[in-house]
């Protein structure tokens, strides 16, 4: 069964999935590539959930959630694609700098 | 299980406004499919008469909410009168925002037609209706991101325009960091309380010791309501969206998910952070201040330097959320009244602006202000509205934005008067004081149209269609005489009164 002892593990693992994606989104030019940091976040919430679950007097409630989050990030990822596709097409970049033709 | 079964039909028939949007999501999806028509006039009657009966359905399910108990779903959901009433908001700004795109030259042209486009829209609402009515973390995030994700789609509904393409683009990459910040932060007020009902948050949380834990996450939650309302430091998505939106979605993106937002954001500090006592410990009080403040000043400020009407009008939407959140740092009954009333005088001329923007464009090809002198005396209908519409926003009598800054700035002063707190004199400083700034950007608009004489010969009277006169004059006589109405006073004294929710 699972125990406090291991909790600390889960969570110093999901904080540094959360530090590592967005440090992606930060850094990386490439829209993919942001995209994958906020899937990473995304995770590292999920992870949290999880382990935050053993603690719920109804067990599930953390666990649920993390499903639904996960369908989530996938409808997210379906129209994140879509649209990066779509800008690719339009300005033959995806380079989260180069995209600046709005006005600034 | 008998018990679950009771509640279920018990939760059904007040979900009604919601089952109805479903209904007219799947119908419309269906029609596009059987009708093979892309510009059918069947799809945005479709829309409309959803948007218009959803709005009355919720108007009705939360007053029943009201009387005999709202929550649904075994506490998942909750109805009332306040949440009735952004439902109604709600459903107004959307079907004025399917009017406006059937006038709307690009989107009539459009070669994949239309017809994903209301469904999208429908969606859009109905997430909005989840977001007002959640009272579970799980069912906050899923709201959040059905109104995103479908935000995203309309932005860069216009696949043809590279502008509409890019500013899609920015809200994803926006909006899906700051709702990884939010679930990052629930899943903390998880593990710190052991619940994700936002009704047993508070009690959880007064046990707790105040630590930085408590505090981050709470931090972490609200970053997604900051970004829906658009307030500063979550606004960078604003001006390139709205900008790059097709009008009669960024009309309704300015007014629809900022409602909500409001809405789910007071429900999250009153019943998840809970009352006064919870609230004050963790001096959110002061954080909402600085964040109303600094939302006003960039707002206005940026606002002053901007030539393309619309871009004007994304940052005077940040300006005016700076404004609304005035009246969630009040909270309390007055604040609650004022907010509220405040966001229905600021749809109003929202909407208006954005209509009148919209022709605007039209006749003179173009959204630059520069480009549009002496356009007021050849379209004097338009002119005279749009008129209007800015001088409201900025807040002159005897407009509606009068009526509803002077409400708001009261609240702020009785709540000074009452607890002296310096944030409150603070607010209310610099709620005035970009008043004044306003002014500036807001008459730029009226200059160009009706005093600066055009480089060419003065245009003939242009045409514009009876739907786009009328959809103005609905929304300009309102906003030009409001205050001076008696209706106004009446209003702000009884009317608000009996506002506030059965929830808190």
């Amino acid at each position: 069964m699972g125990s406090a002892a291991y909790l600390n593990g889960y969570l110093v693992i999901g904080a540094l999935l959360f530090a590592l994606g967005l440090f992606a989104v930060l850094t990386r030019r490439n829209a993919i590539g942001v995209l994958m940091g906020v899937e990473l976040m995304l995770n590292a919430a999920n992870l949290n959930l999880v382990a935050f679950s053993q603690f719920d007097p109804y067990r599930l409630g953390g666990q649920v959630a993390a499903l639904l989050v996960i369908v989530l990030a996938v409808c997210e990822a379906a129209v994140a694609l879509a649209i990066v596709l779509n800008l690719y097409d339009r300005l033959q970049t995806v380079n989260v700098d180069e995209v600046d033709n709005l006005r600034a | 299980m008998d018990a679950h079964w009771q509640e279920l039909a018990n939760s059904l028939p007040r979900f009604g406004a919601e089952i109805l949007l479903v209904g007219a999501f799947v119908l419309l999806i269906l029609s596009d499919l059987i009708l093979r028509r892309p510009q059918s006039p069947v799809l945005p009657a479709i829309a409309l008469l959803g948007m218009l009966m959803a709005g009355v359905l919720a108007a009705w399910t939360g007053l029943e909410g009201d009387r005999s108990g709202g929550y649904l779903f075994h506490g998942l959901l909750v109805v009332d009168g306040y949440g009735g009433l952004f439902k109604v908001l709600i459903a107004l700004a959307g079907a004025l925002a399917v009017v406006a795109s059937m006038e709307y030259a690009p989107l009539r042209g459009h070669r994949r037609g239309v017809g994903e486009y209301y469904a999208i829209l429908i969606g859009l609402v109905f997430g909005l209706y989840l977001l007002v009515g959640a009272t579970h973390l799980v069912v906050l995030y899923v709201a959040l991101e059905l109104v995103s994700l479908s935000s995203y789609v309309l932005v860069s509904y216009l696949k043809d325009d590279p502008r509409s393409a890019e500013a899609g683009f920015k809200y994803l990459l926006y909006g899906a960091v700051s709702s990884a910040f939010m679930l990052y932060g629930f899943s903390l007020l998880y593990g710190l309380t052991g619940t994700l009902e936002l009704y047993a948050l508070p009690d959880r949380l007064a046990e707790l010791d105040r630590g930085p834990v408590v505090a981050l996450a709470v931090l972490l939650s609200l970053v997604g309501f900051g970004f829906k309302i658009a307030a500063v430091p979550f606004h960078f998505w604003a001006p390139d969206a709205y900008e790059g939106a097709p009008t009669p979605v960024t009309a309704f993106l300015a007014v629809g998910p900022k409602a909500a937002g409001f809405a789910a954001l007071v429900r999250f500090l009153l019943i998840g952070l809970g009352r006064e006592e919870l609230f004050i410990r963790l001096e959110a009080t002061g954080l909402l201040a600085l964040l109303a403040i600094l939302t006003m000043i960039l707002g206005n400020l940026a606002a002053i330097g901007q030539v393309n009407l619309k871009r004007m009008l994304a940052y005077s939407s940040i300006a005016h959320a700076g404004y609304a959140l005035m009246g969630v740092v009040v909270l309390g009954e007055l604040g609650l009244q004022a907010l509220i009333f405040y966001l229905f005088v600021y749809a109003l001329l929202t909407l208006g602006a954005f209509w009148a923007l919209m022709t605007l464009a039209e006749l003179a090809g173009s959204e630059d202000v520069r480009q549009w002198a002496g356009l007021g005396w050849s379209a004097s209908l338009v002119g005279v509205a749009m008129t209007v519409f800015m001088v409201g926003l900025t807040g002159l009598p005897p407009t509606a934005g009068f009526a509803g800054k002077l409400l708001l700035f009261s609240a702020v002063w009785t709540a000074y008067e009452a607890s002296g707190d310096p944030w409150m004199l603070a607010l209310l400083l610099v709620g005035v004081l970009t008043s004044v700034v306003s002014l500036y950007y807001y008459l730029k608009a009226p200059y160009y149209l009706f005093i600066k004489s055009p480089e060419a010969p003065t245009p003939a009277p242009v045409a514009v269609s009876s739907l786009s006169r009328l959809a103005l004059l609905v929304l300009a006589v309102p906003s030009a005489l409001f205050s001076a109405t008696p209706l106004f006073p009446w209003l702000a004294e009884r009317v608000l009164q009996g506002l506030g929710g059965a929830a808190f």
